[in-house]
């Protein structure tokens, strides 16, 4: 009987885990270095340039590079915008390297980088998308009891880009990117069990384990 | 008993009146802007009421759609205190666009709030809260005879996602709030030389 149950556990984890593909991607570009000490600030793009990268997205990669390294320091992103308010404000912030010696050139701008040993912004693009979904889930209720019965499905893809900018030169050394695509499903006999293709989260530890392997 | 329960309806009927009524209040935190100050120019400042207490409350909605109540207290004075503190010496608030100084250089801001909107998802159909602020802003030096109205707007979004739709709502106020702040820095950077004489 026991042994049964872990069957069980191993296939429904199984299913669990086998929902989702993962793609990444680094490209370098120019040389580049990374002292111990410095520090490093995660921005997105901004939505006047229709990007719609998810603000707990922003989150769980803060928390991650926070987490998963010593090597650099990570200055969390809203409190960036506000030691630079209102120079990183979705309307102000440099949508890409190019504009970067336009900051670079405030004075202003440039004491407080260097005060704060910021070296690398990086710069995120990406949203999770559902692609498309199909089935039918009816649930009903009565006074003997209620249920549901039925199948639904949907697929998922989350893509994300960083972009990394080095301060001192003003342009994009390099980038990482992650694809994850995943395929959620609900069957439901009087119970409805939603097996989810996680693939923000997946998407969240890729892309933080390739930034952390590109500075390595 | 007969009263009781007229108490009980009366109750049923003012809560189904007012309790659904979504209520929000704005705490906007706004920083210290990252800018120069520019010698030692006073500014006078006359803040419209609803600059320094502004309530606002939905009319003309979607028939799916709760009345909104937005307490905004002074959220709008706080972001415009700190922008002009920052660029100048001392801020001093005025009641009347005649009051003046005896001494010293100084200028005159009058800030009113022509415009609040905002789309919910479900009026615009997508996954976004928007909302767009607008002011009119009048700025004078007798001395420079420089006197200008600007039209200073703030716009801000936030999805859905994984936010109740009250925390969309404020979030996407306040990144409005901060958009103002932002785009009145860069309009007072680009006229100052103009307002405080230094260019003619």
């Amino acid at each position: 009987m026991k042994r049964t149950n872990t069957w069980l556990l191993l296939l429904l984890g199984f299913f669990i885990s086998s929902c989702s593909t993962t793609r990444v991607d680094e490209e370098v570009n120019l040389p580049f270095e990374l002292i111990k000490g410095q520090s490093i600030v995660i921005l997105s793009d901004s939505y006047h340039t229709g990007n719609k990268t998810e603000y707990d997205f922003m989150e769980c990669l803060n928390k991650n590079l926070k987490r998963k390294q010593n090597k650099f320091n990570l200055i969390p992103t809203n409190q960036f915008k506000d030691n630079f308010y209102p120079w990183f404000e979705p309307s102000t912030a440099p949508q890409n390297a190019e504009q970067l010696p336009k900051f670079l050139n405030k004075d202003i701008i440039r004491n407080k980088l260097d005060d704060l040993k910021i070296k690398y912004i990086i710069n995120i693009t990406g949203e999770t998308t559902t692609n498309s979904s199909s089935g039918a889930l009816s649930c009903a209720a009565g006074p003997g009891g209620g249920g549901c019965f039925g199948f639904a499905w949907w697929d998922d893809t989350s893509s994300y880009k960083a972009s990394v900018w080095d301060l001192n030169q003003a342009v994009a050394v390099g980038n990482v990117s992650t694809s994850v695509t995943g395929t959620s499903v609900i069957p439901a006999v009087i119970i409805p069990i939603p097996i989810l293709a996680r693939t923000q989260s997946n998407a969240c530890d890729g892309l933080s384990d390739q930034i952390l392997a590109f500075f390595n | 008993m007969k009263i009781i329960s007229n108490h009980i309806t009366l109750c049923i009927i003012l809560l189904s009146l007012f309790g659904c009524s979504q209520s929000l209040i704005v705490i906007t935190n706004i920083p210290s802007p990252l800018v120069e100050q520019l010698g030692d120019t006073k500014v006078l400042v006359k803040y419209d009421e609803n600059i320094i207490n502004y309530q606002f409350k939905s009319t003309n909605i979607e028939a799916n759609e709760s009345p909104w109540v937005i307490e905004f207290n002074d959220s709008h004075k706080k972001l415009f205190d700190q922008v002009l503190n920052s660029f100048f010496s001392e801020l001093i608030q005025i009641e009347t666009m005649d009051e003046s100084l005896d001494d010293s250089e100084y200028i005159k801001i009058n800030i009113k709030l022509d415009k609040f909107e905002f789309l919910t998802p479900s009026l615009a159909s997508n996954d976004n809260y928007s909302v767009w602020l607008k002011y009119t802003i009048e700025v004078k030096n007798e001395k420079t005879e420089y006197s200008k109205k600007w039209v200073i707007t703030g716009y801000g979004e936030q999805g859905t996602a994984s936010l109740n739709q009250n925390k969309a709502l404020i979030n996407a106020i306040d990144l409005a709030i901060r958009d103002t702040g932002a785009n009145l820095t860069i309009k007072i950077e680009k006229e100052m030389d103009f307002i405080i004489g230094t260019i003619n």
